[in-house]
């Protein structure tokens, strides 16, 4: 079985994790189809699904959209979004390793500005 | 708090780039924020300048009082306003607003915001209120020319009007794009019904919610799904002309008001009903025959069920001589 070319930044994490997204995501897409399995069953095995390194998950996310599988996509979306949850802007560079590119000054002004108007 | 930290992800890591996710494609990352609380997203804008911009191009507006607990109406209004100037001049994919019965909106900010979102082309309008200031909904909605989705559950008709027990729709309809309408407390009579039909060719799923008034004949070609949940006033009885039809929901009027035309293959039916007699031969079996998912409960489908069983054209339903009054009954393939 040979993954589908897809666009990457990392072929190497692609090729790594791309049999695995395809095979399961197969079967992640017919169990959700079909009205045999229980839901609890199905939540925790999707739970499982993406308890992945990071650049798995995004990988997955990816592919998923690459294939174009909802449900996958759906789930993976989701789990960044867990991810970001309530956390503040440090933290979310923290997590994801996000460059904070703005100077001292320009970021001052943002805070300010979100602190008028959003909170 | 990161994801399973094995020693194997943090070495990788920080071998190759350490930020994946802000080289995304930027459809993935709407859809990743669509998911994240939206107080979280305006204070995302400074995280960084990709960031900054994304936040500001938000394509999904989710709005619900929950997740503003606590806070005044004033204080909302202020954030909302706030998120819009924000807000780069572009389209918007859906706007969801759901507030609750305590503390309720300015019907004039509500006006504002929903013509924002038309302005901005919307796709999904998904608005809940439990209080409207106007009986007439605001007729800009239903001019849309990108609205592919509409739900509206606003509550009744304010009180001080006498005339009318749900809100009423204007006279101009034409949505070309609608696909999904669903629509709580609202009178649809059968002009309104047709103007809504005849303008969307391709409205799929209808939804009525205490909204269907005084209809005659349900005719559409697209039609797949089709819910009529309450009526307003007395059902007389209606036929229903959706060949695709492959989902039905009725609750609230007797079996022997609904007729079929151009007799549809459900997949799924959910009959509520409310009768107590049914005497007429029964359309019905051809339209359940091949149904996958079927709930029917109310005292007139015993009865038809029980006639039916006599001359055997249903073999599926075994145990129908035992069903009691209102007992729910749930089949499924």
């Amino acid at each position: 079985m040979t993954a589908p070319t897809m666009t990457s930044r990392s072929p190497t994490s692609t090729q790594r994790s791309s049999p695995r997204s395809l095979s399961t995501a197969r079967s992640t897409s017919s169990t959700s189809t079909a009205a045999a399995a229980p839901a609890e069953d199905l939540k925790s095995f999707d739970a499982e699904f993406v308890k992945v390194d990071r650049a798995t998950l995004f990988d997955l996310i990816l592919a998923a959209n690459y294939l174009n599988i909802k449900g996958l996509l759906d789930l993976t979306c989701q789990t960044v979004a867990d991810m970001i949850k309530d956390n503040t802007p440090e933290e979310i560079r923290k997590i994801f390793n996000i460059k904070n590119d703005f100077t001292p000054e320009e970021e001052a002004e943002v805070r300010k500005e979100n602190q008028w108007a959003f909170e | 708090m990161e994801s399973s930290d094995d020693e194997h992800a943090m070495e990788s890591d920080t071998e190759t780039e350490s930020d994946l996710i802000s080289g995304l494609p930027e459809d993935i990352l709407q859809k990743i924020l669509s998911c994240v609380w939206i107080r979280t997203v305006v204070r995302m804008r400074r995280v960084s300048r990709k960031w900054m911009e994304l936040c500001e191009s938000l394509q999904f507006i989710r709005l619900d009082y929950r997740d503003f607990e606590h806070w005044k109406v004033e204080k909302f209004t202020r954030f909302v306003n706030n998120l819009l100037l924000v807000r780069r001049k572009l389209d918007l994919h859906t706007f969801q607003l759901h507030w609750n019965p305590h503390g309720p909106l300015n019907c004039n900010d509500v006006r504002m915001w929903i013509g924002y979102a038309v302005k901005h082309n919307v796709k999904v309008l998904d608005v809940k209120l439990c209080l409207y200031d106007k009986t007439v909904l605001p007729p800009a909605i239903f001019t849309c020319r990108s609205l592919q989705e509409l739900n509206l559950q606003w509550g009744n008709a304010p009180y001080r009007d006498y005339d009318h027990t749900g809100l009423v729709l204007p006279d101009i309809i034409n949505l070309p794009s609608l696909k999904k309408l669903t629509l709580r407390d609202v009178e649809v009579d059968e002009l309104s019904l047709n103007r809504f039909i005849a303008r969307s060719p391709g409205l799929e799923d209808l939804n009525l919610i205490d909204s269907a008034m005084r209809l005659d004949l349900i005719a559409s070609k697209a039609l797949k799904r089709l819910t009529l949940d309450g009526f307003l006033g007395e059902c007389d009885g209606f036929t229903i002309a959706a060949p695709h039809l492959i989902g039905f929901e009725c609750t609230g009027c007797s079996l022997e008001a609904i007729s079929w035309r151009d007799q549809p293959s459900l997949e799924s039916a959910r009959i509520d009903t409310c009768g107590y007699s049914f005497d007429c031969e029964s359309k019905f079996t051809g339209v359940l025959k091949y149904a996958k998912k079927l709930a029917l409960f109310g005292s007139d489908i015993k009865v038809w069920l029980l006639k039916r069983q006599a001359c055997g054209s249903i073999c599926c339903f075994l145990s129908l001589i035992f069903l009691l009054e209102h007992t729910f009954f749930y089949y499924s393939c």
